[in-house]
């Protein structure tokens, strides 16, 4: 499998405080699953942040494929004064996708979120806050999709909801960091399960193996994606 | 993001440059001085309200589809300056358009306090990006250095002359504001440009200023 991201011995730390994470080796391949459990404070976030590039490393290295894609999704989604669609081509106007195919791909992806006829993002609950969450990170088609703790407070028939979405675009090749520490969040999606304990990393055995829950990707994904 | 952050800023500053040209004035450049203060202040105000409208979550969204938390960070910081200069041009056009000089103004002084406009504008919105609670962690700390920063540097020149310019060292690190505001004031004793010194040391300070500050959040991030 390509490797996408690799991260060689890498720290980080704020102004001489203590390392938030360090020693961290950990190579992230296309169409992987991988789950990162740990308990509040753990390092979980600092560790996304550093794969997502939104944080730079204060020692170490990584690594990342030339023209990698990379989705993220943070833990607390602010809840903006747009509506759904409105955000997602906010965004894409960054991300610079040309306006046709933005407009295609937020339709596309309203569709498959049953997201029509919603109001601002203000008043959304907890569950669709999420979705749209997932949504602005899968617009930009990413290699590597970056999510932490999107279970979080979420019931559990739209955990279920989630995951099953999460696992539809990792079928179509997309690599899947999660963190979480609700139990079984790793269950039916996660090929690795990792644990971070005072900002270091180490591999726990998967409890749940399995990639596929032998559904095929929806059409839409295919389409979206270019994967057949 | 959607804010009325702006609002107040804008309104306070509409108000105070039609307070400005209340009665006609006869000198152009004394009272471009005094709007370009204002514009100082009021470009400060703006970019302090762009740093807080930005919940922290979103930043980190916006900079991952950016590119880069740098590319982020520079169309951030475009888009305060492009709100700064729609008010220095406001502030420029508005008593022409109006007809507040009653001796008119020449192009080369309307350019010229264009110029000090858009640098004290500059100034005014780069003082508040590195004096806010990004790096200040708390707010009103924060909102103090910045409004203590902004006097100091206008009156500069004036405590100065009280204090004597052995002190001058003391204040080396403000921005560079009270020589533009100088020159405006006394535009008609100066030769034509004045010294070069006055119009590049803002934008180099500036640009001195912006390297530090992406250095400040990139690192924090």
């Amino acid at each position: 499998m390509d490797t996408l991201i690799e991260l060689r011995n890498v720290g980080k730390w704020y102004a001489a405080g203590r390392p938030i994470v360090h020693q961290i080796d950990l190579a992230v391949r296309r169409g992987q699953g991988l789950a990162i459990r740990g308990r509040n404070g753990s390092g979980k976030t600092t560790l996304l942040k550093l794969i997502a590039g939104i944080s730079k490393p204060s020692a170490g290295a990584i690594r990342r494929a030339t023209g990698l894609i990379v989705g993220y999704a943070p833990e607390q989604f602010p809840r903006v004064r747009f509506r759904a669609e409105e955000y997602l081509m906010h965004l894409g106007c960054i991300r610079r996708i040309p306006k046709p195919e933005l407009e295609r791909r937020t339709r596309g992806l309203m569709d498959l979120f049953h997201m029509h006829a919603a109001g601002p993002i203000t008043h959304f609950s907890k569950g669709m806050t999420q979705k749209v969450n997932l949504m602005q990170a899968v617009l930009a088609r990413p290699d590597v999709l970056v999510l932490d703790e999107p279970l979080s407070g979420l019931d559990a028939a739209s955990q279920a909801e989630f995951v099953r979405l999460i696992l539809r675009f990792k079928q179509e090749g997309a690599a899947i960091i999660m963190t979480g520490h609700e139990p079984g969040f790793a269950d039916g999606w996660a090929d690795r399960t990792m644990v971070i304990e005072h900002g270091r990393l180490r591999e726990t055995p998967v409890i749940e193996p399995g990639t596929s829950s032998g559904e095929e990707p929806s059409a839409w994904i295919s389409d979206q994606w270019g994967v057949n | 993001m959607r804010s009325y952050r702006y609002f107040p800023p804008l309104l306070v500053f509409l108000l105070g440059l039609m307070m400005l040209y209340v009665y006609p004035a006869k000198q152009a450049m004394p009272t471009y001085a005094a709007s370009a203060v204002l514009v100082y202040f009021i470009s400060a105000w703006i970019a302090a309200g762009f740093m807080g409208a930005i919940h922290g979550a979103q930043e980190h969204i916006a900079a991952v589809h950016a590119g880069s938390v740098r590319m982020y960070l520079v169309g951030k910081t475009l888009a305060i300056f492009a709100c700064g200069s729609l008010v220095c041009f406001t502030a420029m056009i508005y008593p022409v358009a109006a007809d507040r000089f009653t001796n008119g103004v020449s192009v080369g002084e309307w350019l010229t306090a264009l110029l000090a406009h858009l640098e004290l504008s500059l100034l005014g919105g780069l003082a508040a990006l590195i004096l806010n609670r990004t790096v200040i962690r708390n707010g009103s700390m924060a909102i103090f250095c910045l409004l203590t920063v902004q006097i100091l540097s206008i009156v500069r020149n004036g405590v100065l002359n009280e204090i004597g310019s052995g002190f001058a060292p003391l204040f080396i690190l403000l921005p560079p504001v009270a020589p533009v505001i100088d020159w405006l004031m006394n535009a008609d004793t100066h030769a034509s440009g004045g010294s070069v010194m006055v119009w590049i040391g803002p934008p180099v300070y500036g640009a001195v200023l912006y390297v530090i500050y992406l250095r400040i959040v990139e690192r924090q991030m």
